[in-house]
């Protein structure tokens, strides 16, 4: 029973870090409509930087900015001088550039500061609660509550803001934006710029736990990816309940069944929801019909 | 002799044996004394891989220190080392190379258990002999010699440390679903169950998977005191082991070589010193051959890591190299031994010296039989257990 | 004429740079006046609409809004200016709701959706404020339409170009939508109507321009648009008795 409370737990605290993977991608996604897979190395640059500060000194307050300065830096540049600028050819070359801006990251990450994973800080280690049991550190109280936040916030933002609407109007009637008069292309540095951001902070939670090293954020976009298909690719709401619902998954077949079948339980539901349910679970909206 | 002067030599020699080749087109190697024995390695120089290359550059500087000193009988090693990226679909091509461009008589030290397992029918087919740094027990073969300890051995000798010499009864094991874990697991289930023991629990990973708190819950639950982890290299152990001491499970952990670094130790943020035990065939930096090595070392590789397993692994097999070359030249008259002469001498070779211990190659090309318990203390890995034939 | 508000001069415009599909084209329109443009499929209606939204730069000839020359800027900056387009086949966004599609409309002019505003338009189109939070891909093509022309009305706008708004309308459709037009071309916006449908043609506008292969051919009142020989103008040859 303790192994079942115990899973579902750190289940549910990992996969809300799942979702937060999942909602840098639904930015860029909104409002461009392919999936970005840079985020990963867009991350690693802002956490390097940050790490090299922290190993001078800087206090972790400080990395933290540093590393989200950073992050939305490189993210806004990416977007403004490689993909958005590639997507008057179609989102096709778009898509396939992040690819190719990611290896490139990547390679010059590992020519600069090597493969080696290495430790990054934390908020703080010590206990800040006990949930049946279960003992959480003030960083996964932290992970939890900016993750929820975020989340939040992008809801809200795309729902509520002119900027937020706008994005999702580009997104969905190129043309009709356009002859609006709705700045595409100022919106879509804006996604790009937000993402760099929520990638830089979802670094900030995954590097602690996977140590960092080029590669520690995109192992984790992967199941932020699936979160965005199960959940639905327009759907905030639906990725966190999706990245949630991954942890706990992933979790118990890892415990019950064997660990090497969480990849294959993890894309086969994946799949699963893209046959039964093509705009996710969360996705229904779009098929509304009067 | 300056490093701008030996780069330059190398260079010309390079150069001159490549001229050679084109104007001639028929045997180089001709004459007595001078002649250079060619072998070569593969290795990971560059990709995420890359800290891996800490093996093949103490290999090499265990190499350049005879070279400096006048080379065997008077012939220089030329030691070609190729990356493949730790890519074994790269492998195949650079092996081809080495083998089949460049004519190595043997390799010296190639890095990694899937790389090499992506070549060790190939070399065999070419009759090229091979003294591999890897620890999977498949890779034994006819021309393929081992050098770390089998990891069966390794968890052997950890389970058998833990209950006798910390007197712990309640032990776990962690192991991956892949050769190197499972054998590592069977060894220490062995002598379990020999003490009339049996393990707690023997919880299973992927070393691909990025959440380890399922298989921290599951060794928690198990209420263990010690945790045998033999095969994981250290990435992947500090991992499992930060997962448990997230949830506030903290045991004696037990390690080996492939986990013993600085990225371990990095990983964990030092959490585990005093607690952390590694099963390891080579000597450390603390002992007394071992300030030779980290002398060597400092000489011709001084960007290494010193105190990494996979470091002190390289450098023993450079020195095997040596020897057996040594040898193999003895046999050849003062030759430049073939491969054939090489195989000859790598078939019939033991060692039992400063570096390595429980070699022997004339019954089976498997790795070192005898192995030490260090301690992580303070940052540095000291002597538990002195070596000990593995149980 | 210094109080028209926007004038076409001798506008050549097309598709491909040398391939003009306007040519000549010569308009002015004054406030609170619509005039409409008839012309077959391949007339060079959609390309004027485009043109004069700034989708598509002129090759020659100026466009002037309240005399000052707009030929060269964007879409975006038309938009700003006070042109509004209600595009061909009403390109509505489809996956946001009725109230959102407005917003986007508005943020196109650098504005907010205010309650009053929101408010003003929905009283042309009473449906919408109705279905407010439905998705616009839920509208019949009526509504849609409505939307569409809601959509050009919250950019408050001096001149709208309308391309075909009643082109998949119900009849009944069609009359209202005549209505609603005429109570906000009273209230002093511009029109410009490209259309196919004569009642609507009649209904709203002060003239008529004949469009063929990208020249106007000729200027009728909408009264004219019967006689026999400006439809055989139209259609290239005599009028059959199911021609309109």
């Amino acid at each position: 029973m303790e192994l079942l409370q115990t899973s579902l737990i750190l289940g549910v605290v990992v996969g809300i870090v799942y979702s937060l993977s999942g909602a840098g991608l639904v930015v860029i996604f909104r409002t461009s409509g392919y999936i970005s897979f840079t985020q990963g190395d867009i991350a690693a640059v802002g956490l390097f930087v940050g790490l090299a500060a922290y190993n001078s000194g800087a206090g972790y307050v400080w990395t933290a900015l540093l590393v989200i300065a950073v992050s939305t830096l490189v993210g806004g540049l990416v977007g403004a001088l490689i993909t958005v600028p590639l997507e008057k050819h179609g989102h096709l070359p778009a898509a396939l550039s992040t690819i190719a801006t990611a290896l490139i990251i990547s390679g010059l990450l590992n020519l600069t500061v090597g493969g080696d994973p290495r430790s990054f800080p934390e908020v703080s280690r010590s206990e800040a609660l006990s949930i049946l049991g279960v003992q959480m550190s003030w960083s996964d109280v932290a992970g939890v509550l900016v993750s929820a936040s975020v989340f939040i916030g992008l809801g809200v933002f795309f729902s509520r803001s002119r900027m937020g609407v706008a994005m999702r109007a580009v997104n969905d009637n190129k043309l009709a934006g356009e002859l609006l008069g709705v700045p595409d292309r100022r919106l879509k540095l804006v996604s790009w710029t937000v993402a760099g951001a929520l990638s830089g902070l979802l670094g900030l939670f995954v590097a602690p736990i996977l140590s960092l090293s080029t590669v520690s954020v995109n192992t984790l976009l992967v199941f932020g990816f699936c979160a965005i298909v199960i959940g639905g690719f327009d759907s905030i709401f639906g990725a966190l309940v999706a990245g949630t619902a991954i942890g706990v998954m992933t979790n118990l077949t890892s415990t019950y069944l064997d660990p090497n079948l969480v990849p294959t339980v993890l894309w086969a539901s994946m799949l699963l929801v893209l046959l039964v349910r093509p705009n996710g679970l969360f996705g229904r909206r779009k098929l509304v019909r009067v | 002799m300056s490093k701008k002067l030996v780069g330059l030599t190398v260079a010309l020699t390079t150069l001159s044996t490549a001229l050679a080749g084109c104007g001639g087109g028929g045997d180089s190697a001709s004459g007595a004394g001078g002649d250079e024995i060619v072998i070569g390695a593969f290795s990971p120089l560059s990709g995420p891989a890359v800290s891996a290359s800490s093996g093949i550059y103490a290999t090499k500087a265990a190499l350049d220190k005879v070279n400096d000193a006048g080379g065997i009988d008077g012939h220089k090693i030329k030691f070609i080392i190729k990356d493949d990226q730790f890519d074994p679909a790269k492998t195949p091509g650079v092996t081809r190379e080495l083998v089949e461009t460049d004519r190595v008589s043997m390799l010296c030290g190639p890095q990694g258990s899937v790389p090499f397992g992506a070549v060790k029918d190939y070399l065999a087919a070419r009759k090229i002999p091979t003294i591999v740094n890897a620890g999977a027990p498949t890779l034994a073969g006819e021309y393929s010699y081992l050098v770390s300890s089998p990891f069966d051995g390794v968890g052997a000798m950890l389970a058998q440390f833990a209950v006798e010499d910390l007197d712990i009864d309640k032990v776990a094991i962690a192991y991956s679903d892949d050769a190197l874990g499972t054998s590592a697991r069977d060894g220490a289930v062995r002598i379990l169950e020999a003490d009339g023991l049996e393990p707690l629990g023997e919880i299973k990973y992927d070393i691909t998977a990025t959440d380890f708190s399922s298989q921290a819950i599951q060794l928690k639950a198990t209420g263990a005191d010690f945790v045998s982890i033999p095969a994981a290299q250290a990435n992947v152990a500090g991992l499992v082991i930060n997962a448990a001491e997230k949830i506030g499970y903290k045991p004696i952990w037990g390690l080996s070589y492939a986990a013993q670094n600085k990225t371990l130790v990095d990983v964990t943020k030092g959490a585990i010193d005093g607690r952390a035990y590694f099963a390891t065939p080579y000597i450390t930096e603390e002992s007394e051959t071992g300030a030779e090595y980290a002398a060597t070392l400092a000489e011709y590789a001084p960007d290494v890591e010193v105190n990494s397993g996979a470091t002190i692994a390289g450098y023993t097999i450079g020195e095997l190299c040596v020897d057996v070359l040594t040898k193999a030249v003895e046999a050849a008259d003062g030759e430049v031994p073939t491969s054939a002469q090489i195989q000859e001498t790598l078939s019939s070779y033991t060692a039992d010296n400063d570096y390595i211990q429980g070699i022997d190659w004339s019954d089976e090309p498997d790795g070192a039989a005898a192995a030490q318990i260090l301690q992580l203390k303070d940052g540095k890995y000291v002597e538990s257990k002195p070596f000990a034939p593995l149980p | 004429m210094t109080d028209d508000i926007l004038t076409l001069e001798s506008l050549t415009a097309g598709y491909l740079a040398d391939v003009p599909v306007l040519e000549g084209v010569d308009l002015a329109i004054a406030p609170g006046q619509a005039i409409g443009i008839i012309g077959r499929n391949g007339a060079g209606k959609s390309c004027l609409a485009m043109t004069i939204a700034g989708a598509l730069a002129p090759q020659h000839g100026a466009i002037r809004l309240a005399g000052e020359d707009i030929s060269a800027t964007s879409a975006r900056a038309r938009v700003r200016s006070g042109i509004a387009l209600v595009p061909e086949g009403r390109q509505v966004f489809a996956q946001l709701s009725v109230r959102e599609n407005l917003v986007a409309a508005a943020y196109g002019v650098g504005r907010r959706l205010t309650g009053s505003a929101f408010g003003q338009v929905t009283e042309f189109f009473p449906i919408l404020k109705k279905k407010e939070s439905h998705l616009a891909a839920s509208l019949s093509g009526g509504e849609q339409q409505m939307l569409a022309i809601a959509r050009a009305l919250v950019q408050s706008p001096q001149v709208i170009v309308c391309d075909e708004p009643s082109l998949g309308l119900a009849p009944v459709a069609i009359d209202s939508l005549a209505q609603t037009l005429a109570t906000i071309r009273d209230s002093g916006v511009a029109f410009i109507l490209m259309e196919q449908n004569r009642g609507l043609l009649e209904d709203l506008c002060s003239s008529v321009n004949l469009l063929d292969a990208g020249r106007i051919k000729m200027t009728v009142s909408p009264e004219e648009l019967s006689r026999p020989e400006v439809m055989a103008a139209y259609l290239g040859h005599a009028p059959t008795a199911d021609a309109l």
